[in-house]
Parts: C-alpha cells; sequence; structure tokens
C-alpha cells in the first residue's frame, strides 16, 4: 500500500485510479477527472456538432462522475460506465432540443410575418469557427469533420462510440438499444461513406 | 459490258439485299437480275453462307460471355458478402468461423484484399482525426470547482442530517422533560403561583433566588 500511494497519480491505470477514488481519495478524483475532460469534450463535440455548450455538457458530465465514481461495480467498466453517462445526457438533451422546437408557436410565426421577414425565435448559425475548430487545422482533417458531420445521426454515434471511444460492439449496441448486427451494418456503411469522402484524398 | 455493270452493283447490294434493307424498287430489280445471272447468284448463297457462320459463331461467343457473366455475378455475391465483412473483421468482431472465411478469400481474391486495404486506410484517418481532436480539445472545466463543490454538497447532507437530529431529539426531549419540569417548579414555588412554566423553574434554580423574587421577576414587580 505504501508503494502504491507513494507512486504518482498520473501513472496510474484508470481502473487503480477509479478503485482510489473508491476510498475516497481526492487527488485520484481528481486526476481521473482531468484525464477524461478531452475525450468527454471531443465525443460531445462529434455527437452533437451543431452545439455550442459543449463546455457546459462537460461541466455536467465530470460532475455526475465525481458524484458516482463509488457506485461503479467493476473498476474496470469505467469506459463504458462513462460513456453510459455521456450517451444519457446527449439523449436527454436531444429530447430537450426537440421539444424546444415544437414550442416555437404558431402564433409568433405569425406576428414575426406582419412585422419582418425574419422570424425573431430562430438562432442564426454562427459561421465563424469555433476555438476548437481553429486548431484542428488540415486539410484532410476538414474534410473528414465535414463527413462526419454529415453522416445520419444513427451512423454518427455509432463511429463515434467506435472509432473515438474505442468501445466493442456489444457495449455499443447497449448503448444505443439496438443489436449487435445493427451496429456492424451501421458502422460498415458509416465507413464505406466515409472513405468515399476521404478517397480521393489517400496515395 | 452491260451485263458486267449491272452484276457489280447487285453485288454492292446484296448485303442489303439479304438483311431486306432496300426498297420495293431496287429489291425487284436484283431478283429480276438474279434469275437470269448465275454468277451473281452464287455470290448471293457464298454472302447469305458466311452471315449465317458469322451469326453462329457470334451466338456462340455470346452464349459463352454469358456463363462468364454467371460466374461473375457468382463472384461477386461472395465478394459482396465478404466487403460486409471487413468492417467487423478489421475490429476483430467476427466469429472464428467467419475469419477463417475471410482471411480465405483474402488470400485468393485481389479485388476484395483491395477494398480492405482502402477500408484500413480509411479506419487510420478516422482514428488519426479523433486522437488529433481530443489533443485538441479545450480542458477548461474547473475540476477544482467540482471538487469543492462535491465537498461542499457533503457538508450541506452532513449538517442538513445533523439539524434534523437535534431538532427530533429536542421536540422528543421537550415532550418527555418539560412535565417534569413544571411539576418540579410548582413543588418549589409558592404555591399561589398558579402556573410557572419550566423557563421559571430554570430561571430560579440558575439566579438561586427564592420563589417570591421569582414571582417578581415573571411579573416584572419589584
Amino acid at each position: 500500500m505504501s508503494f502504491d500511494s507513494s507512486k504518482n497519480y498520473s501513472d496510474l491505470e484508470v481502473y487503480e485510479l477509479v478503485e482510489k477514488c473508491q476510498l475516497d481519495d481526492k487527488q485520484a478524483l481528481e486526476e481521473l477527472l482531468r484525464r477524461h475532460e478531452k475525450i468527454i469534450y471531443s465525443t460531445l463535440y462529434h455527437l452533437d456538432p451543431k452545439r455550442e455548450d459543449i463546455a457546459d455538457l462537460v461541466q455536467e458530465v465530470l460532475v455526475k462522475v465525481a458524484k458516482n465514481v463509488k457506485k461503479i461495480r467493476n473498476p474496470k467498466t469505467f469506459k463504458y460506465w462513462l460513456n453510459q453517462i455521456i450517451m444519457n445526457l446527449f439523449y436527454d438533451e436531444l429530447r430537450k432540443k426537440t421539444r424546444k422546437i415544437q414550442t416555437i408557436s404558431m402564433d409568433t410565426a405569425f406576428v414575426n410575418k406582419l412585422e419582418d421577414e425574419i422570424p425573431q425565435g430562430f438562432d442564426v448559425e454562427d459561421m465563424a469557427k469555433k476555438p476548437h475548430e481553429e486548431i484542428l487545422g488540415g486539410e484532410l482533417d476538414e474534410i473528414i469533420k465535414k463527413g462526419i458531420d454529415e453522416l445520419p445521426e444513427q451512423f454518427r454515434i455509432v463511429t463515434v462510440l467506435r472509432e473515438l471511444q474505442g468501445l466493442s460492439y456489444e457495449e455499443i449496441a447497449q448503448l444505443t438499444g439496438t443489436n449487435i448486427g445493427t451496429v456492424k451494418s451501421r458502422l460498415a456503411r458509416a465507413r464505406a461513406k466515409l472513405q468515399e469522402i476521404i478517397k480521393p484524398y489517400l496515395s | 459490258m452491260d451485263n458486267q455493270i449491272n452484276c457489280q452493283d447487285i453485288e454492292k447490294n446484296l448485303s442489303a439485299y439479304i438483311d431486306d434493307e432496300l426498297n420495293d424498287n431496287d429489291k425487284l430489280f436484283i431478283e429480276e437480275h438474279l434469275k437470269n445471272c448465275p454468277n451473281c447468284q452464287q455470290q448471293l448463297n457464298q454472302l447469305s453462307q458466311t452471315i449465317s457462320l458469322c451469326k453462329n459463331t457470334l451466338g456462340k461467343t455470346t452464349s459463352n460471355l454469358s456463363i462468364n457473366y454467371k460466374e461473375l455475378i457468382e463472384k461477386s455475391k461472395i465478394c459482396a458478402n465478404i466487403e460486409e465483412k471487413l468492417s467487423p473483421f478489421l475490429d476483430g468482431e467476427l466469429s472464428r468461423q467467419e475469419i477463417i472465411e475471410v482471411t480465405e478469400h483474402l488470400m485468393v481474391c485481389p479485388h476484395c484484399r483491395k477494398e480492405f486495404y482502402h477500408l484500413k486506410q480509411t479506419c487510420n484517418c478516422l482514428k488519426n482525426y479523433f486522437e488529433k481532436s481530443i489533443q485538441n480539445a479545450p480542458a477548461k472545466t474547473e475540476i477544482k470547482n467540482i471538487l469543492s463543490k462535491e465537498k461542499y454538497k457533503e457538508y450541506a447532507f452532513v449538517s442538513i442530517a445533523a439539524v434534523c437530529i437535534f431538532s427530533l431529539l429536542s421536540w422528543f426531549s421537550i415532550k418527555t422533560i418539560e412535565p417534569q419540569f413544571i411539576e418540579k417548579a410548582k413543588e418549589n414555588v409558592k404555591s399561589d403561583l398558579i402556573y410557572v412554566n419550566s423557563e421559571a423553574f430554570v430561571l430560579a434554580n440558575s439566579y438561586h433566588k427564592s420563589s417570591d423574587n421569582l414571582l417578581a421577576v415573571i411579573y416584572g414587580q419589584n
């Protein structure tokens, strides 16, 4: 135990950190959150490319991790557990969004038409690059990003969970509420679509 | 001489005549000529034989071709089946049997090998892209804040629990202890004091005053 505690936290495996977190080790929890912050950001960013407040969502996920880390039964399944939180949040936000769209009432549209042509309830998309995008330079990267953004949502989810998070087909099936066969075919089709886009840039 | 010219004209048109592509006048003219000209009749025979021969051999080659097509279609079916499995094959998500099937096919089929190579390249590109995107993702969350919030919440929880327990206890103690206080107070205080509550008793004990003085304290008399 004494040897363990002298070990640097950044050298620890994720499951070791989780085990320490479960013993109320605040330093381990900090390292755990810090280590996963970026991957959470990137995941959410690719799941919902049009979203602006991803930093807030990241914070929400991190808070949930901090709160519930003691409830993980098997520390080695942390990645799957983390993605459960991410996907739940993503689906919740998605539902909120569709609800919001539904509440744009017919009256406002009618009034706006009378007053002027631009309906006030709609946000105009900011065409300027987000700071995160500016760093991601490179022509091929831009092409890939655009390709991923344009994938149908189901395909995009599967691609992100596999290529970014590296989850197994079974885990993806559980997270998306489908079966392995569906995951297999969705992933194959998503890759085929992306391949078409990437092909001209390959040697 | 006249006949010769005629025969040359006819020969030129024989092919079209066999194909029935002449107008009625020319057709009649040729038929008339053929009746009287054995030379041209021979020409016609030879030509029609050649044409039918050609047709035969062409027909055979096309039927040969159609067999190739069938094979091709069969092959492409197998390839399509394998191509579907390339993506899970790359991820190691196939059964043993399927892995063997795909590997064997890849060894013999250059087309699928190429497909697999392209798929691998695509996936590598995606992986690189996502790795870069993770590296470049902003890390602005105030993790210390989250941790301190967690602490604060814990404290809040503990303090709320403490307040609950305290109030419960005090309620309980008032319920059970107050009547005893009142009894004792009544004993200590003179009988003309009709009512005295526990506070009076506490005051009396703490200030060590007689119950007469106590009355004065309670009613503000000197």
